[in-house]
């Protein structure tokens, strides 16, 4: 009787081991694979973020690691960015954040597509291609005074980016009369039409993605025919018995 | 419970009776000849009873269990509380000389004690009809009096706070526009805390400023509208600019991993209730800076259908052929599993959405941000899915009246191919959302938090097409669910030979 009782613990306390840590023991059932990131070497991985060499002032209290103000910028981070980022860290990835910057302006959420891409550069201050992604959307956002300030802080960080020239380019167009954007060569499309834009928030060159977006989207619906849409019609409905 | 709880509950009551008492004297007072004597015993009260409601309040809402009955008599009870005050506190200034040095004192504690009421019908329903008329008069008398903008301290959730009556005033009425049930107690606990933070920047102007802001019409009996007033009579405006400053520095605050306010009560709530505020604001934000848009028509009806909670059950039952037929029926599964239906009362419908009523179901409360589907008819295919945004009781005994925001009228349940599935035994649900644009940008997939975490490329059988897809981001989320949107990686037709390579591909597009 005792070793039929001493057997059922035993066994259930091997259960409860292998239920919290998976079956091959090695990782915490909470911990989850990596999210599959697709191949994107062009882009200049950001260099770790900086640690404070002295007792940080209360604004950047959140560089410190595993400081209460970097764990509430973690969760804040993963509740308003669900699915792009599950703490500050992740926003290193900047093949994930640069185009969820693009969608949110293409959703027409360009606000939140500014403070994606401020969160990572302050996570990663010296990572040109976040700082240009963040101006370009300025620029397509038409906000002269974003992109001025955001030139101006790109100019300090980064003085030597071969990119200034293309920066300066379009600064000239949006805000004509900056100083910090010179006077330059005056292209033709000055006065004509918007400029071209530079591309640094990653946009896709060909259609090809928009093309299959569109025929999932008619394909799905006239293969769904029992799921016709309709306006709600009061009379289309019955009292459930 | 252990004697100590027995303890402190005896010593609340006790609380309780004693500020009754207080109450009940003063409202004697003011039914008597003179009303104005209690208007010291009214000001001296809120440093006392303030504390102890934040000490009833403070257990229920950072409890993560569902309410309790004690819990719902001692919030009926702050509501009580806090109306009879602002009733006395209306009457005794009323009463008081126009000159009265305490004028000013009397006006905001009331204006607070009318916020405070109004808050809790979040939790007991919303009690009309509200005092607007009353609120109103009391900011005409502090307008014509020149003290709306007069520095006054009071002392609220253990810091003494800079407010004026205008910001009172505003803050009560705000209140009861955000009261309608599209936040949760904790989560208008910090919208108020937010609001006492503001209230310096909280000035009113008497031309409308561009866009739809809220406006105020002091010679009605109602609560906050938007946009410009046609009429010509008397309105306070509250501009935007000094809102968004607020709402820019919270968020620069979550930034630097600050919440703000740092203490009280609504500091003490986690990170995601914030986030879900400042996405309430940034909406109402986004409201006033555009056009005035007046709503979309609202169709009373009065319908009882069959609602279908979460993502499983929408896939399984809502969007199942089989269950079509069987609609309004009793399924023989239903009896065998006592499967209870969860049945709504249906009571206007617009194009956005849907207004039900729920009686206390035995299938559990459907609370907000859930999922939910119905069907609006047996032989209607029309399957509403919608979000829960509003979720407010009605009754005493515990039924609620609902919003749903409308996201699709044409959901579908999609073949998922085996072996392309997430990291679960199981395949994942998938509930396909079209989007109202041709384009397909705007289409989603309903997927469970889990399965949108752990998913990685997923097949899907289109018509004769099998279509590899990634999740890429998150259009709306809920209570355990992610409208994702996503990205093709890969469109080919099922008999091609990538497809041939895997019976699974074949099978499922043969079934679809």
């Amino acid at each position: 009787m005792d070793f039929t009782v001493a057997f059922v613990l035993t066994y259930l306390l091997v259960a409860l081991a292998i239920a919290n840590r998976g079956w091959t023991g090695l990782a915490p059932r909470g911990a989850r694979a990596a999210p599959v990131i697709a191949d994107n070497s062009h882009v200049t991985p950001p260099p770790p973020r900086p640690a404070p060499a002295h007792p940080p002032a209360r604004a950047d209290a959140w560089r410190v690691p595993n400081s209460p103000q970097a764990r509430t910028r973690d969760r804040y981070v993963a509740a308003r960015f669900p699915g792009i980022a599950r703490r500050a860290a992740d926003l290193a990835k900047l093949e994930r954040v640069i185009p969820a910057a693009r969608l949110f302006f293409e959703e027409g959420q360009g606000d939140r597509a500014i403070e994606l891409l401020d969160l990572a550069t302050e996570e990663y201050p010296d990572s040109d291609a976040l700082r240009l992604a963040q101006l370009e959307i300025a620029f397509l956002l038409r906000d002269a005074a974003l992109f001025c300030d955001r030139a101006r802080e790109f100019r300090q960080v980064l003085p030597q980016s071969p990119e200034w020239s293309e920066i300066a380019r379009l600064g000239r167009h949006i805000a004509p009369g900056e100083p910090l954007f010179g006077h330059g060569i005056q292209s033709p499309e000055r006065s004509e039409c918007w400029p071209a834009t530079p591309n640094w928030i990653q946009m896709s060159w060909d259609l090809a993605a928009e093309v299959l977006a569109a025929e999932f989207h008619r394909e799905s619906r006239r293969g769904a025919s029992h799921c016709a849409e309709g306006s709600l019609d009061m009379t289309e409905m019955e009292v459930v018995s | 419970m252990s004697t100590a709880a027995l303890s402190q509950l005896a010593s609340l009551n006790e609380e309780r009776l004693s500020f009754e008492g207080r109450i009940q004297a003063m409202e004697a007072v003011v039914a008597g000849s003179n009303p104005k004597a209690c208007a010291g015993d009214f000001i001296d009260l809120l440093p006392h009873i303030g504390p102890f409601i934040t000490a009833l309040k403070r257990p229920i809402l950072m409890s993560q269990l569902p309410w309790t009955a004690e819990d719902s008599v001692a919030t009926r009870w702050i509501y009580d509380v806090c109306h009879r005050l602002a009733v006395v506190g209306r009457e005794t200034g009323a009463a008081i000389a126009l000159s009265d040095p305490s004028g000013r004192m009397l006006a905001a504690h009331t204006l607070f004690y009318m916020g405070e009421a109004l808050k809790c019908e979040i939790a007991i329903g919303v009690q009309k009809p509200h005092d607007y008329a009353g609120l109103h008069a009391i900011m005409k008398w502090a307008i014509s009096h020149r003290c709306e903008c007069a520095r006054i301290a009071l002392a609220l959730d253990g810091a003494v706070a800079a407010c004026t009556i205008e910001g009172l005033y505003f803050r009560a009425l705000l209140l009861a526009d955000f009261a309608g049930g599209n936040l949760s107690c904790q989560q208008i606990e910090i919208l108020d805390a937010w609001i006492v933070m503001w209230m310096p920047m909280i000035r009113s102007a008497r031309i409308c400023p561009p866009g739809a802001p809220r406006r105020a019409d002091l010679d009605s009996e109602a609560g906050l509208r938007r946009g410009p007033r046609t009429d010509g009579g008397p309105s306070l405006y509250l501009p935007q600019p000094p809102i968004e400053k607020a709402y820019r520095a919270i968020v620069q605050a979550l930034h630097e991993g600050q919440v703000l306010p740092e203490k009280g009560l609504a500091s003490e709530f986690p990170v995601e209730e914030h986030v879900a505020v400042l996405e309430v604001i940034r909406e109402a934000l986004a409201r006033s800076r555009g056009d005035y848009a007046p709503r979309h028509d609202r169709r009373p009806a009065s319908v009882i259908v069959e609602a279908h909670v979460g993502i499983e059950e929408i896939a399984n039952s809502a969007l199942s052929t089989p269950d079509r037929r069987q609609f309004g029926a009793r399924r023989p599964t239903d009896i065998i599993f006592e499967h209870k239906r969860r049945l709504l009362h249906l009571v206007d419908v617009s194009e956005l959405g849907l207004g039900f009523e729920e009686a206390e179901t035995p299938r559990g409360e459907i609370t907000l941000g859930d999922i939910i589907a119905v069907r609006l008819g047996p032989a209607s295919p029309v399957v509403a899915l919608g979000k829960v945004v509003r979720r407010i009781p009605v009754t005493e005994q515990g039924g609620f009246s609902l919003g749903v925001r409308i996201l699709s009228k044409a959901p579908q349940r999609v073949v998922v191919a085996p072996g392309t599935a997430t990291k679960n035994a199981a395949a994942p649900v998938l509930i396909y959302v079209p989007g109202e644009d041709d384009s397909g940008r705007h289409d989603g997939f309903l997927v469970s938090e889990r399965d949108f975490a752990q998913a990685g490329p997923i097949s899907v059988c289109v018509g004769a097409s099998i279509v590899t897809l990634r999740f890429n981001r998150v259009r709306d989320r809920g209570r355990g669910w992610i409208l994702a949107g996503f990205e093709i990686l890969d469109a080919r037709a099922a008999g091609s030979r990538s497809a041939e390579a895997d019976p699974g591909l074949t099978a499922c597009a043969a079934r679809h």
